[in-house]
């Protein structure tokens, strides 16, 4: 499963936004992305999802432009894991992982016990199998975000967009958040897309760092490269215009301003 | 489904039930009605009461009272907001004006002011939602502010024909029918709105996975798979006819759409898969309880709204009170 924009703009009334933006995002792989506040990095994640008027270009799933496609038939191909600001329903955790079953079901049905199975399993695998009967407003953010990768496997998809996952988690579970993500993403095959702000975590766990500047992509760093963390050193200085610096401990690499 | 909280409910509805069938202005005792049904009582006119006014009276109100509260629950998931009532798209304004049309302008037979009550409420619906299409960003809002400029005019047209009524005989029935009441019940106007209540909430009863899906906001619910759009504007229409029915023959009954879900979220706190059939016996028991307060505190019966209406702001300071830490 593979992501391609080509030539993408969007305009909010007459500020751009993203400016003839092409990416291609390729399956298995997980892929950060960086940019300073207010930069798009939420409009890009909403631009791939389609929920942006575009102005120009288009945005292919699997070679399929989406514009062409059902919400149905995109949802099959990518999930999408929503900012966690507020939290007003009340679902309990299992209802809320067998609603990934929606796209498979026609518009009068419900989730057979099949499905309620199914679900109950994700659960146990995911080590969360005793918030089957919590209500989600009223567990943790980094269970609830647990919770979501469970509903994206109900969902069938094959490839992940996150939005700031680890935003509304504390200094540990955003480690812990991802090695989670990390063991789904490599166990079921899923690809993953996810904005962040902190360069370290991008550099521990991304196969791939995108950087996103006046509305464009400036910066596209494979972990495979040579120098990857030089370039990443070099990349992060022009994104946040300072200085960053590195030091490396213990195999580990920590970038500083 | 929470099995036990649904006997319970339902077990409060049957007493509703017959607390409404022995009160009234003439009341039969539990012995009298016990023996109108076994068949064996004595007094002709108790038993054309019992059959003919209350039951028929008491099952409307059970019908209607869960159709609105059916109706505001379902409002309030898709709106993601607890404050919608069913009115949110001036359905209610739209009967009214019908309604008083008829009465000014036709004579106002009963079902000559059904059906202009009716059509009127679907029209104006209808009409607030062609009004939403031009707010293009964010269409909940869109239909929340249709909602209002449709329900403005409505109640403008509404005084105009206030002013030119004829005081002495339109005025007040134009009173009374914006307060609303069950006085007129017969099994006749059971049988127009029965069958059609029944339909819708059926209908919604199976959509009750995609209502649910549509809490979550448009976009999560479109990354889910669901045509947002589409879903949206059929259970809006549903649950919009629902209180058309309603209203086209009881007149405007206030705030029992807007209250029995918080009501129900007090004993339940679930989704609207889990309390669909919780929200409707909940309104059910709230408008039954309504109609006999109605109908027994004074020697006149009052129109339903008064009594719904002081309620329902009862109702909503002990929520204020009981969840001042967390919002409603």
């Amino acid at each position: 499963m593979s992501i391609r924009l080509e030539n993408v703009s969007v305009k909010f009334s007459d500020r751009t936004i993203l400016n003839n933006l092409s990416i291609e995002l390729l399956e298995n792989e997980i892929t950060f992305l960086l940019g300073v506040n207010g930069v798009g990095k939420t409009t890009l994640i909403r631009t791939i999802m389609g929920f942006e008027k575009k102005v120009c270009g288009k945005i292919y799933y699997n070679d399929i432009d989406i514009d062409k496609m059902t919400y149905k038939e995109r949802s099959k191909m990518v999930a999408y894991i929503p900012q966690i600001i507020e939290r007003r329903s009340s679902f309990r955790a299992l209802d809320f992982v067998c609603m990934g079953k929606n796209n498979d079901l026609s518009i009068f049905s419900k989730p057979s016990k099949k499905d309620i199975e199914l679900a109950k399993n994700i659960l146990e695998k995911l080590n969360i199998g005793y918030l089957e009967n919590s209500y989600i407003d009223k567990i943790s953010g980094g269970e609830l975000q647990i919770v979501y990768l469970a509903r994206t496997y109900m969902q069938n998809a094959s490839y992940m967009v996150l939005d700031e996952p680890t935003a509304s988690l504390d200094f540990s579970r955003q480690n812990d958040f991802l090695d989670i993500l990390e063991n789904f993403s490599k166990n079921y095959g899923y690809g993953c897309f996810l904005s962040t702000h902190n360069p370290n975590l991008a550099y521990e766990y991304a196969d791939r760092i995108l950087m996103i500047k006046n509305g464009n992509i400036f910066s596209d760093l494979k972990r495979t490269q040579t120098n990857y963390k030089d370039e990443l050193k070099k990349s992060l200085t022009n994104l946040y215009e300072k200085e960053v610096k590195v030091i490396t401990d213990d195999n580990k690499s920590l970038f500083y301003i | 489904m929470n099995k036990k909280k649904f006997w319970i409910v339902l077990f409060i509805l049957i007493i509703c039930v017959i607390f409404s069938a022995c009160l009234g202005r003439y009341t039969l005792s539990l012995k009298d009605i016990f023996s109108i049904l076994v068949g064996n009582h004595t007094s002709e006119v108790e038993v054309n009461l019992f059959y003919n006014i209350r039951l028929s009276r008491t099952f409307l109100v059970v019908i209607s009272g869960g159709a609105l509260a059916l109706s505001g629950s379902i409002f309030q998931t898709i709106f993601r907001n607890p404050l919608v009532s069913p009115d949110v798209l001036g359905v209610s304004s739209g009967c009214s004006v019908g309604a008083v049309l008829s009465i000014v302008l036709l004579g106002g037979g009963v079902i000559i002011t059904q059906s202009m009550t009716f059509l009127f409420g679907v029209m104006v619906v209808l009409f607030s939602i062609f009004l939403s299409r031009f707010v293009k960003n964010d269409r909940i809002l869109g239909l929340v502010l249709a909602g209002i400029v449709m329900g403005s005019i409505a109640s403008s047209i509404i005084m105009m024909l206030k002013l030119v009524a004829d005081p002495n005989s339109h005025l007040q029935a134009i009173e009374f029918w914006l307060m609303g009441g069950f006085n007129n019940a017969t099994w006749s106007q059971f049988n127009i709105i029965f069958l059609p209540i029944m339909l819708i909430t059926v209908i919604l009863y199976l959509l009750r996975y995609k209502i649910n899906i549509m809490s979550l906001g448009d976009e999560e619910a479109k990354s889910l798979g669901l045509n947002v759009k589409v879903v949206r504007i059929i259970v809006i229409l549903l649950a919009t006819l629902l209180v058309a029915l309603v209203v086209s023959f009881a007149g405007v009954v206030s705030w029992v759409g807007l209250l029995s879900p918080h009501i129900v979220k007090m004993y339940s706190k679930d989704d609207i898969v889990n309390n669909f059939s919780l929200s409707f016996l909940t309104g059910s028991i709230l408008l039954i309880v309504s109609d006999v307060l109605a109908r027994t505190l004074f020697t006149i019966e009052l129109p339903i709204s008064i009594v719904t209406s002081f309620i329902g702001a009862i109702f909503l300071i002990i929520l204020l009170i009981k969840n001042k830490r967390e919002a409603l």
